[in-house]
């Protein structure tokens, strides 16, 4: 039964990291550096819930969080791209926006800054123990379903299309692929889109898992997401491993901190620290998108 | 790429204040009304003046941090994590000195602390960059993480102070004078000597930069032309340099927050100061006086969104804060300086 509630801790906890990773991986991939991953997570559990409590629907507010990044990604693009406003700048302001701009938005919306009310649950569907209840919730979000099939397309896109081909062209020497007649600023902006909207699907499992929206509820994944995108070295297989990696370090938090036998600051502190490690120990072997700024 | 700079200027500045605007109104407020009240409060009487200051002084510290790091082409996102071990070193060693210690012994000692605490972090981050080539956006953005879950817990748990959710009080003579000891009108605010202090450390950060052989092994670091192997500079000696020099700035912001203000340290003191730095380094264009007026600038904005509170909400002010970073991103395009 614990190995259950494991399995589906790790399930919910790894989807929002591997897809913010791999909207990382998209971005970058195009040579923008993203750091704005915790932005699209919040903006994308924003729109899912809000979405989701307007409608009902969780397509719905699937959709609405895919739009809401692809939107975010556009934004980004016409600073970072067009303007040629530095990304790390971009990237740190577009967080500041989002996590200050959701609160806002949700004392206006529902009256209070720190959480909406709670999306309707399928109460129906509660099962006799709490493992498979976990298991069942975990399997019945869609995002859960949706990361691993973008993760295999976006690999078949980078390595198999036209568009993926350009966008890896315009990373890695993007006066080489104006040459070749590569429209590199719309390739970026393309590129950034997908990725916003990828990222902030990772948004819509937050808050669809949670059930509401909790300001800041993303909580420094975003940054654990960029740390994936280095570690799987810019693949989105890799950085999908890697993301799972750091998601089922946080859903052992999870289960040993409910244990209360290690101290739940050592469990905090684990993912950032051991990601500092992976990071600094693979420092040498990782080679970034050449052009990638 | 060129580009009309002052058109560029009052694009950037429309821009802003339409941001600003905008949330003013979508909070439901009236933007004129807004206005007026922040004027009250901050520019309007010698209490909301000394408390924009007040709010400045912390911004004068991670702003001069940022900005000595870009000078080397180095990205310091971690002023944020820097200021919090400064506060945690600031506050534990004023605490441990005992009762009587003169404040000629107790400042420099919190001080000298404080310096240490953020220059270990920011240090840490420049040996992994030199030493094995670790961006040091990443790995100063996980140590963010790792101290702000470190200082919740130790503010928490074993330093807390018996009932109070804070350590214990630093020293009496461990504290920095307040403006409002030597001059009547600024009673009752936060403005302490820190304020002096930051603008003494700004303006030694332009002289050691510009004037040192420290300084110009920094620059030469920075310069994409091949300067720093002309000039035979150790790159992992400099870039740890420059890194904990930079640290030690964002830590010393504990001398407004610790010795100065509070006295102590506590969940969320300096929360949100080392990102806002990166706002005020940009802005001020990496230089002294310039970081000094955006310090002030953003310290108006703080205070005077503490003003008009009752009427918007005060995440409005994060909202221009971010708006102004792209702005001041946007102007700044090309140059090395926002790089």
């Amino acid at each position: 039964m614990m190995a259950l509630v494991f399995l589906a801790q790790v399930l919910s906890a790894a989807t929002p990291l591997v897809l913010a990773s791999l909207g990382g991986v998209l971005s970058e991939r195009a040579g923008v550096t993203m750091l704005a991953l915790e932005a699209y997570l919040l903006l994308g559990a924003f729109a899912a819930v809000t979405v989701g409590l307007a409608t009902g629907s969780v397509v719905a507010s699937v959709l609405a969080a895919a739009l809401a990044g692809a939107l975010a990604g556009a934004l980004f693009a016409a600073f970072a791209v067009w303007q040629r406003a530095s990304a790390v700048v971009v990237g740190v302001a577009l967080n500041l926006l989002a996590v200050a701009g959701t609160r806002a938005a949700l004392k206006v919306l529902y009256g209070s800054a720190s959480n909406s009310p709670t999306l309707p649950t399928s109460a129906g569907l509660r099962g006799s123990s709490i493992a498979w209840t976990a298991l069942r919730d975990a399997l019945t979000t869609p995002t859960v379903w949706i990361a691993p099939i973008l993760v295999g397309l976006a690999a078949l896109l980078l390595s198999r299309t036209v568009l993926g081909l350009r966008i890896t062209a315009c990373g890695e020497h993007p006066t080489a692929a104006r040459a070749q007649g590569v429209p590199v600023a719309r390739v970026q902006t393309a590129a950034l889109m997908l990725g916003g909207a990828v990222a902030a699907l990772g948004g819509a499992q937050l808050g669809l898992h949670q059930h509401a929206f909790i300001a800041s509820m993303s909580g420094g994944r975003g940054f654990l997401a960029v740390a994936a995108v280095i570690l799987g070295r810019w693949r989105p297989v890799r950085a999908a491993v890697w993301a799972t990696g750091i998601g089922a370090l946080s859903a052992l938090e999870a289960t040993l901190a409910s244990s209360g036998q290690v101290p739940t600051v050592v469990l905090q502190a684990l993912p950032f620290a051991l990601t500092l490690l992976a990071v600094a120990g693979r420092s040498g072997k990782s080679r970034a998108p050449a052009a990638l700024g | 790429m060129t580009r009309p700079r002052a058109l560029v200027v009052v694009a950037a500045a429309a821009a802003v204040l339409t941001a600003m605007n905008l949330s003013v109104w979508l909070a439901g407020a009236s933007p004129a009304r807004v206005l007026a009240l922040m004027f009250a409060g901050t520019l309007g009487s010698s209490y909301g003046f000394a408390q924009s200051l007040a709010k400045a002084t912390p911004l004068l510290w991670t702003g001069a941090a940022v900005a000595l790091a870009l000078r080397a082409r180095l990205f310091n996102i971690g002023a944020e994590g820097q200021c919090l071990a400064g506060v945690l070193a600031a506050a534990v060693v004023g605490a441990a000195l005992p009762a009587g210690t003169p404040s000629l012994l107790a400042v420099p000692c919190c001080l000298l602390a404080a310096a240490s605490g953020g220059a270990a972090l920011g240090g840490l981050a420049g040996w992994l960059r030199g030493r094995l080539g670790t961006n040091e956006v990443l790995s100063t953005l996980m140590l963010n993480g790792l101290m702000a879950v470190g200082v919740t817990w130790l503010y928490g748990g074993p330093l807390r102070d018996g009932a109070q959710v804070h350590t214990r009080d630093v020293v009496a003579g461990a504290r920095l004078p307040m403006a409002g000891a030597a001059l009547r009108a600024f009673r009752g605010s936060g403005l302490n000597a820190s304020f002096l202090l930051g603008l003494v450390a700004l303006a030694a950060m332009g002289w050691y930069l510009d004037r040192t052989r420290g300084g110009l092994r920094i620059r030469a670091l920075g310069s994409s032309s091949g300067a720093a192997a002309a000039l035979g500079i150790d790159p992992l000696r400099t870039t740890v340099r420059a890194m904990a020099l930079s640290g030690a700035l964002a830590g010393l912001a504990a001398s407004h927050l610790v010795l100065g203000v509070k006295g102590y340290a506590e969940h969320g003191l300096g929360a949100g100061v080392g990102f806002t730095g990166i706002a005020v380094a940009l802005l001020g264009g990496g230089k002294p006086l310039g970081i000094a007026l955006a310090a002030v600038l953003f310290g108006l904005l703080a205070q005077g969104s503490l003003a008009v509170n009752a009427v918007v909400p005060s995440d409005a002010l994060v909202v221009v804060q971010a708006a102004t970073l792209i702005a001041v991103a946007v102007v700044g395009a090309g140059r090395a300086v926002a790089r």
